[in-house]
């Protein structure tokens, strides 16, 4: 059951924790007791969401998940200080929107290092022994792209459909040593983000997209719902799974 | 960026033969007009100029010349920065 013990002394690394789904999912977590270590590039934007997080023994960890090599020894660090992780959620993540004829190859090597390879070396940080105490459970943000398409974001969609695939075979892979694997598809959630995202559509352009989701656009609180239950015990016989919280985009 | 850089670049995303936009061209008639080149224009002037252009404000321009006077490009800065 998720109750405010749920995930009591468990630390649970958040990337992107410094705004959007990854600040609430911070937040969530902490309500239900995890102690949270909030990972993100900008330290001030860390300490804001580090102040909205109930409970103590919280962390504040800026890196920039961008020196992939580095993370499997970050990681190793962090433990060696704070004690074994239970569960990562990588909510950092790069968003493209261009037409083909635009696409250039070094951003799509930075889109994908964040959004697909640092996924992949959290994982691989997170199976070093002491690093983690099983049951512990990865939590990756994926996206409806990553299952539907959209002109002008096949970029981005390529990453999200990765980071799907990469969750069923890490689910597989880790799943002797007690690590579970699961990924969330959100639709269009109100965060900082996708107001960003607004700024660049008309009127006309943004209606379609609310129109296309049945139940309206997220809350960034209903996709931390949905982090907090692939997290916790809740979901102890789920794996490699990816759940879709999208108000009923992909349903059409 | 110059005019003419910018222009080139407009070329490109039109997959136009270079030179072919000029500033008296109208945009909505520019062949290639999308959605999509829509996406391109905001993410081109995002990407060379720094600038965060409002769709509507794209909307609101009826030729190139219009659009390049809302980016802070004009002709006359050209000359300036050729003499």
């Amino acid at each position: 059951m998720l109750d405010a013990t749920a995930l009591a002394d468990r630390t649970i690394l958040v990337t992107g924790a410094s705004s959007g789904l990854g600040r609430a999912a911070a937040v969530m977590l902490s309500r239900l007791g995890a102690r949270i270590i909030a990972v993100g590039r900008n330290e001030a934007r860390l300490i804001e969401t580090a102040e909205q997080l109930a409970g103590t023994g919280h962390l504040v960890r800026p890196f920039d998940l961008s020196a992939i090599d580095e993370i499997p020894g970050w990681m190793k660090s962090l433990s060696a200080e704070h004690g074994p992780l239970r569960g990562v959620v990588h909510s950092a993540g790069r968003h493209l929107a261009r037409p083909l004829q635009m696409v250039k190859p070094d951003a799509v090597q930075e889109l994908m290092q964040i959004n697909v390879t640092a996924a992949l070396m959290l994982a691989k940080g997170l199976r070093q022994r002491n690093v983690f105490e099983a049951p512990a459970s990865i939590v990756l943000l994926s996206s409806v792209m990553g299952q539907v398409g959209q002109a002008g974001v096949s970029v981005y969609s390529a990453s999200k459909g990765a980071v799907d695939a990469l969750t069923r075979s890490l689910a597989l892979e880790l799943a002797a040593i007690g690590i579970r694997v699961n990924s969330i598809a959100p639709g269009q959630v109100e965060t900082e983000m996708a107001q960003q995202q607004r700024q660049t559509l008309t009127e006309e352009q943004f209606e379609r997209i609310r129109a296309l989701h049945p139940l309206g656009l997220g809350r960034p609180a209903d996709v931390a719902h949905a982090v907090a239950f692939l997290i916790a015990d809740t979901s102890r016989w789920i794996t490699g799974s990816t759940l879709t919280v999208d108000g009923g985009y992909t349903a059409h | 960026m110059d005019v003419q850089a910018f222009l080139a670049e407009l070329d490109e995303l039109f997959e136009l033969d270079p030179g072919t936009i000029s500033p008296a061209d109208s945009i909505p008639d520019i062949p290639g007009w999308s959605s999509l080149t829509f996406m391109g224009l905001i993410a081109l002037v995002d990407e060379e100029l720094g600038i965060t252009l409002a769709p509507d404000t794209i909307l609101g321009c009826a030729t190139v010349g219009d659009l390049l006077r809302e980016v802070g490009l004009t002709p006359a800065e050209t000359n300036a920065q050729a003499a």
